[in-house]
């Protein structure tokens, strides 16, 4: 696949780079219109979150007592919180921390559980059997409880949950790169290479790693949507981002819950944008499997 | 079969015992002091104070000797007391571990029996727009975060039919109509995002089992459909939809942490947000072990259903 990309690209670069750079976009949005629909979203939310600053309405950070518990309006179209801040200007400053963890989050975790499962799967023997031991222990505390006790001995803050997220998710995403690499390692093209006299490492490097991307990326999109939940989880339970900095989680928390009868919009729309967004990662995951892998088009 | 889970049961040892290493250097090894975490709200504290406290929480010994005298505690039971309310914690975890497995419990009822229908339904219409309508309601429910739906469903049911789910410590045993009640609206919050995770695995499988050829042999006889779903298909389609079951429970009941907490349910979940608002340390550290305890135990009993379920595994 990877060869008649190249050849098609080098057909088509007289034609200019625009015609090779979109017609795979343009295939992707045909053949799988819901997938695209929510990249278009999730471009959306990044840009939301990158030019928050400019487009917010309000700050969202100082209060204004007068206007406390509005309901939605032209001024305040999410309405206004316990103190008065301005929850869409919030939910919009959230989207950074959401955003911020859950790619670096899963940049972390893919990058080096796949480093991990690359080695455990390749190499073998001794080291692959004690990488997977460690591994099963690991995978065998909950996702969440880990990421909690870990957080709650790092202490509350937006950077600082990235690490108990990726703990969390680096075994999974190893065992899983390392199955890829143990049916990949019996492939003849591996053999040949070998034959042929190639190191190890040149082996891993050019021949093994490239063929686990596609799948990687798959599950990286799955981490995403995970990661961000996680992240709003801690920092709905007070071990995320500290108040009074946004995130679509600890809005959720006390202040959140304790006016919700009265004020139902200050929980509604933080919860509305994580679903929204954990959602488009989720079908674009899906849409990009069903691309990937024929096999299961339209099968999930 | 007894050859196999005696195999399963010496694999599943060393498991938990490098569990309870890493659980145990975990909270050592991190950046940050426990003692220092413990005192953070006590105001001013002298250095003594914090070596009483160190002395008796028995931080001064050796690593491998804490690790080993806490080991040893948890296999006899004895699993040290709790910082914060002086319990024993043994006594803790006999309080609240029932409430997370009845909750539990329940939940699997309710996606397992929903779940497996509707994506049986899901298969069987497939690209309707039942499928669609069926395809979005599993996405959402993996989509949309348990603490936000949890707190949604809490506050419209109440202002709505004015009824809120009673709170306290029931028990199915004593009380089972309370408990029902009490546990009907958490339980199938928590259910929805395992139901989800079903019905797409079911609706997977089952179409990946619709072209095998004994299929159409069996269409080709004339067999009825509904045999054919439930005999031929769904049988065999139920396999990887086990083991992702199992998979899911774990990811469940760590879920309970959040919902226990909106629903003011007196469980483990419960009790590890306590544990860890309150800093009491060896108490975190003895209920991140028991969760381990619990996945490696169902790990191990979705192997053994597998293998009793397809005889092949077992002659491997």
């Amino acid at each position: 696949m990877v060869g008649t990309t190249q050849r098609t690209a080098a057909g088509l670069r007289g034609r200019g780079i625009s015609a090779v750079s979109l017609r795979p976009i343009g295939r992707f949005a045909k053949t799988q219109p819901m997938g695209f629909a929510c990249v278009v979203v999730l471009i959306l939310v990044v840009l939301v979150a990158v030019f928050a600053d400019v487009i917010v309405p309000y700050d969202p950070l100082i209060p204004a007592p007068l206007e406390r518990l509005q309901g939605p309006s032209l001024a305040h179209p999410f309405g206004t919180d316990e103190i008065g801040r301005d929850v869409m200007s919030r939910v919009i400053h959230g989207s950074r921390v959401s955003l911020l963890v859950g790619f670096t989050t899963v940049g972390v975790a893919v990058g080096l559980g796949g480093l991990i499962g690359l080695i455990s799967g390749f190499v073998g023997n001794w080291t692959d059997m004690i990488i997977q031991r460690v591994m099963d222990s690991l995978i065998a505390i909950p996702a969440l409880i880990l990421a909690i006790a870990v957080a709650s001995i790092l202490g509350a803050g937006t950077l600082k949950s990235i690490v108990p997220i990726a703990i969390a998710i680096i075994p999974i995403n190893a065992r899983v790169v390392r199955s890829i690499v143990l049916s990949i390692r019996e492939q003849q093209y591996v053999e040949a290479a070998r034959a042929t006299g190639c190191t190890t490492l040149r082996i891993m490097a050019r021949h093994v790693l490239p063929n686990t991307l596609a799948p990687v990326f798959v599950l990286a999109s799955i981490w995403l949507g995970n990661a961000i939940i996680i992240e709003a989880s801690l920092s709905f339970l007070g071990l995320g981002t500290p108040p009074p900095d946004p995130s679509w989680g600890n809005m959720l928390s006390r202040a959140g819950r304790a006016y919700l009868e009265q004020a139902p919009w200050i929980a509604i729309f933080p919860g509305l944008a994580i679903t929204i967004t954990v959602l488009a990662v989720n079908l674009f995951g899906d849409a990009m499997r069903d691309t990937l892998d024929p096999r299961m088009r339209g099968g999930v | 079969m007894a050859e196999y889970t005696a195999k399963r049961l010496m694999a599943a040892i060393p498991t938990l015992i490098l569990t309870s290493i890493i659980v145990f250097l975990l909270m050592r090894l991190l950046p940050g002091d426990v003692v220092t975490a413990m005192l953070a709200d006590t105001g001013a504290v002298t250095e003594e104070q914090r070596e009483e406290l160190r002395s008796e929480l028995g931080l001064e010994r050796p690593y491998p000797v804490q690790y080993v005298a806490w080991l040893g505690g948890f296999v006899t039971g004895d699993l040290g007391t709790s910082t914060y309310t002086g319990e024993p914690i043994i006594e803790s975890l006999k309080r609240t571990v029932p409430v997370t497995l009845q909750l539990a419990v329940v939940a699997i009822v309710i996606s397992v029996s929903v779940g497996i229908p509707l994506g049986l339904v899901s298969a069987i219409f497939r690209n309707s727009p039942w499928d669609n309508a069926l395809r979005a309601f599993s996405i959402l429910g993996l989509s949309a975060p348990p603490f936000w739906t949890g707190t949604m469903a809490i506050t419209f049911i109440a202002i709505w039919f004015q009824w809120v789910p009673p709170t306290g410590r029931r028990l199915f045993f004593t009380d089972p109509l309370d408990t029902l009640a009490q546990l009907a609206l958490p339980a199938a919050l928590v259910g929805y995002s395992l139901m989800a995770v079903i019905i797409r695995m079911t609706r997977s499988s089952v179409l990946e089992i619709m072209r095998e050829d004994y299929v159409r042999t069996a269409r080709a006889k004339g067999l009825r459909p509904t045999h054919i779903w439930i005999k031929h298909v769904l049988r065999v389609a139920l396999l990887p939809v086990i083991t992702v079951i199992g998979g899911q429970v774990l990811a469940m009941l760590s879920g309970t942490v959040i919902i226990e907490t909106i629903f003011g349910l007196p469980g483990l979940g419960r009790l590890t947000l306590d544990a860890i608002t309150f800093r009491d340390y060896p108490l975190v550290q003895s209920i991140v072990l028991i969760f381990a305890v619990l996945v490696v135990v169902m790990n191990m009993i979705i192997d053994l259903s597998y293998a009793w379920i397809d005889p092949r595994i077992r002659y491997s």
